[in-house]
């Protein structure tokens, strides 16, 4: 028996464990299906397989192979573990053997993130001793290599922003690269949804048009993680047709998946152990009996603090081996820190990490045999990396998905059934959301001047003569020449994320060492003055954010406490722009600053998470000015009355539920993701005087969001409706209107309110509607 | 237009409107099917059409001092360069950032005829005749000329190359005089900035009359393309010029300092950073710069001069200990090299005396022990060396040394 089969035969019969275990699901092995190294392989390339063990493809990288060949835009779908790195690398080297002048762009989706550094790691693996030239070109590549890389390298691993930013504006500097592009691989493609996938597609365009000046046509090459839609946002971003290869032929040891319920503290008051703690119980039981583990915690504190914990448990246990060695990994580490860990990892002198969803992507860390995660990571397909780190090809492995108790996370370990049985989230993009598509006419009109029957988008030209009329573009000699001293790509973030970062220093003893850095909004929530900061199971205390210099300086302490932030969000109408009556109610379109403020933190002791005490905070707010539809709910209208008719006691949830219900329904109106809208609702709002539900852009200035859902309200609502009337769930679930929330103290059912309420506010005739929907 | 495209501009116009984004005031379309508009020259002071589009302008100054020096030759000139293949260049663009987008709409080059100066600016007028405007000028800017500018090599020749490219031609400047580098070393140290205007001001006094500033430049180019009045674009061709003006008058200030630094420091004009300059030219003339077919005596007279600037620096004072320091460690290397141990060593005396620098200490130390065998007196000057002004290299090296030094001692005395 395999030291994993111990540990899962000892939990299975400890009654104490399985009475808290809602599903314990059994996942059967697959078996790997194979294919012979393709017969007109280059005899380097052969070579270089064989010599790294390679003596077989599985099916799907076979099927990939041929279908690039052939000259195809495929993508193919990949869990964690199948090989993916092959199904690209393989036909790229191929070409790139037999076409001494070829070149091939790999784009992963991080900034920061060491996939990219992995990449080249997997590529000089699969490339052995071929000759081929592979380079990084990203933010960190230092000046001094970049115009080497330009223009030896034969590929080039990079990134959207720096596509975007630094390649693209400038690419004159890459001809001998553009104008030989053979392949562009593009991975991690599920990423790109929403907002990010819209821009992604622009950029994509851009691309294209600059490698068509050159001459080059690239083949696409996409991966996905296991996606509802993975074609359909393939082909939405690389707009042509794309090949579906989704038959993994990777074998697959067994897994157990474990859905956890920690147990009740105070069963009354219905309060759980806390998800820390039993996520480094099981995590501990695991590591002990020699289990390789990783532990996914929801926070970069939690992250800490999880792996502080479980150090500290081992700190006098030993194995055959010796210690046993936990790491904690998150981003906010150096490089060079984090680069140090996955070695470790993957040499097996590492047996545990504590991860934030970083490690969910396609870091190679080596087989690990058990997941746990601490709470439920927010999507079904997150859960699904996650639980597929750990597994190897052939033996057994267990995921544990410990509950936090947060609704969702309540929901989940409640309703298996659902957790199980839904489909992978969908993807959706809008290329030709008019913000993104007119920042990117911008840029594509600087890197080359634009003829008006140039198809860039749909009707593009009517764009054009907007920027012409703006005098940004003139039009001269049959084509729009850019006429602006900006740099357009510099304007224009394809995240929602300031890039500007905070760089922590420690100055301990008068050293000066960078430890970490991390964004400038979440420095205001973990590094304000006197924060404890945790960092690699060390302490620190701030002595002093200087959010001006970007720059944080600690020193290490000892103390019996963690910080955390209370954060404090509110919601200032700054200009309403149009209102208008429209679905029964009052929509007011306008700018809104939405302002986060710690203005407080609290002290808590470690291990027994008391409260041991408040500090104030004096950092300057978060600001984030955007646009928003606000649906004010006036008496008289059809919304307003509806809300009146309803119990008082219901009207706050029915409101929150909408908000919601309407993140759930809107992405597949608005092509984007639930993420890049925000819903915040105001039963006494201070602006308008009345209940009323503010529907936000993520994005700093807007994108176009609220405004397209003003106009497509009837729709939403309609699909809002049949969607929670035909919802199978008793009083809400996280496919409607959300689920029930403990904290809340409703007594009615939530989602029979949404019901009345929706009906009322549609009237008659919409209801008719949603009803014939359904049939 | 579809009723639903109409709305979303509408909407974007909306939300637009009145934001920064880019927009002129007056802003008016582009002419339409008229082609490369302004066939004629824009009616801007000596200039004439060269092709539609196109137009550019050729004026001739006096240059007697430029000549003459372009005859004796100069330390600041590689051979092989000379009269024949000397180009002054300057280039105005429609941005400073770069990339594939900003282009150049005027670009200045000179040269020697004679004793003049023959200035041409070359002037585009309207985007769709960039192709011919590139053709044209590629003829006036020779590649394998040596071309004088300020701050051309890293950013004009660059810009330049991509309108090449963009029309699908390679043109390089391949040599390039930047006086943006002899310029900073000479006068950063003194000037709160080393921009050109600064340098005409503080050095070249010239003073300009009614200039536009450089920023502006771009914005008076996009208003001349809407509106096509010439008056618009006067001050940038004046400007332009005197751009190119500027850069002989400081390659022959700059000449006149690497040439006779001696006689600036009496006359105190121009100056300079005295340091800054003898270390270019002891860098300049060191050995392995020197070949067979160079000018000797060019570089030995530089040489000289640098010594000479140095030992100023250290015999006059006026320096401070850091930079003294600095130079006494650079002329005491320098005369080492050439086995002028007791030149080196009377200044290294001299230089501790003045400055705490350990490294000159460390320098003596090692004259006095390998060249005079004065073992003793090398400790003496170890021990007392400032440790604590030490990097940690420097240290570890003091206490090697000192360790060596006694064990020596003590095996003399045995
Ligand atoms: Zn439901």
């Amino acid at each position: 028996m395999s030291v994993i089969e111990r540990v899962l035969t000892e939990l299975r019969n400890d009654p104490v464990f399985t009475g808290n275990v809602t599903r314990w699901e059994e996942i059967p092995a697959r078996e790997g299906r194979y294919a012979d190294l393709p017969a007109d392989l280059h005899p380097k390339l052969r070579g270089a397989l064989v010599s790294a063990g390679v003596e077989q493809l599985y099916s799907h990288q076979a099927e990939s192979y041929r279908a690039v060949r052939s000259g195809r835009d495929v993508v193919v779908v990949t869990p964690t573990a199948s090989g993916k790195t092959l199904s690209y690398n393989l036909p790229v080297l191929q070409e790139l053997l037999s076409a001494p002048e070829a070149r091939a762009l790999y784009l992963f989706p991080t900034k920061a993130l060491s996939q990219d550094q992995q990449a080249a790691l997997n590529l000089s693996v699969e490339s052995g001793e071929l000759g081929i030239k592979v380079a990084t070109y990203d933010g960190d590549t230092p000046d001094s290599v970049r115009a080497a890389a330009r223009d030896t390298g034969r590929i080039i691993i990079s990134n959207p922003d720096m596509l975007h930013a630094g390649i693209l504006p400038n690419h004159p500097k890459w001809i001998k690269f553009l104008g030989n592009l053979a392949f562009v691989v593009i991975d991690e493609i599920h990423t790109y949804r929403g907002v990010f996938g819209s821009h992604m597609t622009n950029v994509v365009r851009r691309l294209r048009r600059v490698a068509q000046f050159y001459g080059a046509d690239p083949t696409f090459i996409c991966c996905s993680a296991t996606i509802g839609n993975p074609r359909e946002l393939a082909e939405r971003i690389v707009e042509r047709p794309v090949e579906l290869i989704d038959n993994n032929g990777a074998p697959a040891g067994a897994k157990q998946l474990i859905l956890y319920n920690p147990p009740f503290v105070d069963r009354v008051q219905g309060i759980r152990r806390g998800v820390v703690q039993e996520a480094r119980s099981l995590a501990l039981r695991f590591l002990k009996a020699g289990v390789k583990t990783i532990v996914f915690a929801r926070s970069r504190l939690r992250t800490e603090l999880i792996a502080d914990y479980i150090r500290k448990s081992l700190a006098n246990v030993y194995t055959d081996d010796g210690r046993i060695r936990v790491e904690a990994y998150r981003g906010g580490y150096l490089p060079s820190e984090r680069r140090a860990i996955e070695a470790g990892l993957r040499d097996g002198t590492v047996q545990g990490v504590v991860s934030t969803n970083a490690l969910e992507l396609g870091i190679d860390i080596g087989g690990l045999d058990a997941a746990v995660m601490a709470g439920f990571p927010g999507s079904i397909s997150s859960s699904w990396q996650q639980a597929g780190r750990a597994g190897r090809t052939q033996n057994l492995s267990v995921a544990v998905m410990v509950a936090s108790s947060a609704p969702l996370d309540q929901y989940m370990v409640k309703h298996p059934e659902y957790f199980l049985g839904r489909p992978p989230e969908q993807g959706f993009v809008d290329p030709d959301n008019l913000h993104i598509l007119m920042s990117h006419l911008r840029c594509a009109a600087f890197e080359l001047p634009m003829q008006p029957e140039e198809q860039f988008a749909p009707q593009s030209e009517i764009y054009l003569q907007h920027l012409e009329e703006q005098g940004t573009v003139r039009f001269s000699g049959g084509a729009y020449h850019w006429s602006d001293r900006s740099y357009p790509a510099e304007g224009v973030s394809l995240r929602s994320a300031t890039s500007d970062n905070v760089v922590i220093v420690d100055t301990t003893n008068g050293e000066h060492s960078v430890i970490g850095e991390t964004d400038r909004p979440s420095a205001k929530e973990v590094l304000f003055d006197n924060a404890i900061y945790l960092h690699r199971g060390e302490q620190y205390v701030v002595t002093q954010l200087d959010l001006e210099n970007r720059k944080c300086v600690v020193e290490r302490t000892e103390v019996n406490y963690y910080t955390e932030a209370l954060v404090k969000r509110d919601i200032k109408v700054l200009h309403e722009d149009e209102s208008f009556d429209a679905g029964g109610a009052r929509l007011v379109l306008g700018d809104i600053l939405v302002r986060t403020q710690v203005a407080k933190f609290k002290k808590i002791r470690f291990q027994s998470h008391e409260n041991v005490g408040y500090g104030e905070v004096a950092v300057p707010e978060e600001e984030m000015h955007t646009r928003a539809l606000a649906i004010v709910f006036e008496r008289g209208s059809r919304a307003g009355d509806a809300l009146q008719e309803l119990d008082p006691a219901m009207r706050v949830p029915a409101v929150v539920r909408i908000g919601a219900l309407a993140k759930n329904v809107a992405p597949v109106f608005l092509l984007c993701e639930s993420s890049d809208l925000r819903a915040a609702e105001r039963l006494r709002d201070p602006h308008f005087g009345r209940p009323c539900l503010y529907i936000y852009d993520g994005y700093p200035g807007g994108i176009g969001l609220a405004e397209a859902f003003g106009y497509k309200l009837d729709t939403i609502l309609q699909a809002a409706l049949s969607l929670v009337r035909s919802c199978d769930c008793g009083e809400g679930c996280p496919s409607c209107v959300g689920p029930r929330d403990p904290q809340e103290e409703v007594d009615g059912n939530p989602k029979e309110a949404v019901i009345a309420f929706l009906s009322g506010w549609l009237g008659a005739a919409a209801t008719a509607a949603a009803e014939q929907a359904l049939q | 237009m579809s009723a639903d495209l109409y709305q979303r501009l509408e909407l974007l116009k909306r939300i637009r409107g009145g934001a920064a984004g880019g927009e002129r005031a007056g802003a008016s379309r582009s002419p339409r099917g008229a082609g490369p508009g302004g066939g004629q020259a824009p009616g801007l002071s000596g200039f004439v059409a060269a092709e539609a589009g196109v137009c550019f302008r050729v004026v001739r100054e006096p240059a007697p001092k430029l000549a003459e020096l372009l005859e004796r030759g100069s330390p600041l000139l590689p051979s092989g360069f000379g009269r024949e293949n000397l180009r002054f260049f300057d280039l105005e663009t429609t941005g400073l950032s770069g990339g594939a987008g900003t282009k150049v709409f005027l670009a200045g080059v000179a040269f020697l005829e004679e004793r003049e100066l023959v200035l041409e600016q070359w002037l585009l007028t309207e985007y769709g005749a960039e192709s011919a405007f590139l053709e044209l000028i590629a003829e006036r800017f020779p590649q394998d000329a040596l071309y004088v500018s300020y701050n051309g090599k890293a950013f004009d020749a660059h810009q330049l190359k991509t309108r090449f490219l963009m029309h699908r031609r390679q043109h390089v400047l391949r040599y390039h005089l930047d006086l943006l580098y002899p310029a900073r070393r000479l006068w950063r140290s003194l000037l709160p900035s080393c921009g050109l205007s600064e340098l005409e001001r503080q050095v070249l006094e010239i003073e300009r009359e009614d200039d536009l500033p450089s920023f502006e430049v771009p914005e008076r180019y996009f208003e001349f393309l809407d509106r096509r009045d010439p008056a618009l674009l006067a001050p940038v061709v004046a400007h332009h010029y005197h751009d190119i003006l500027s850069l002989s008058a400081l390659l022959l200030t700059i000449h006149e300092v690497f040439s006779d630094p001696l006689g600036c420091l009496e006359r105190g004009r121009p100056r300079f950073d005295t340091l800054q300059a003898a270390l270019w030219m002891l860098r300049r003339s060191s050995a392995d710069r020197l070949d067979a077919a160079a000018d000797e005596g060019g570089t030995v007279a530089l040489r000289r001069n640098a010594e000479r600037l140095l030992s100023t620096l250290l015999s006059e004072g006026g320096a401070n200990s850091e930079e003294l320091a600095r130079a006494a460690l650079v002329l005491g290397a320098e005369w080492k090299r050439a086995g002028r141990y007791s030149d080196a060593e009377a200044l290294y005396r001299s230089a501790v005396n003045a400055s705490c620098d350990p490294r000159l200490a460390v320098e003596l130390a090692k004259i006095l022990e390998h060249q005079r065998g004065a073992v003793g007196e090398a400790l003496e000057l170890v021990e007392s060396a400032d440790s604590a002004r030490c990097s940690r290299a420097l240290r570890a090296e003091l206490e090697h040394r000192g360790a060596r030094l006694r064990r020596k001692l003590a095996r003399a005395a045995d």
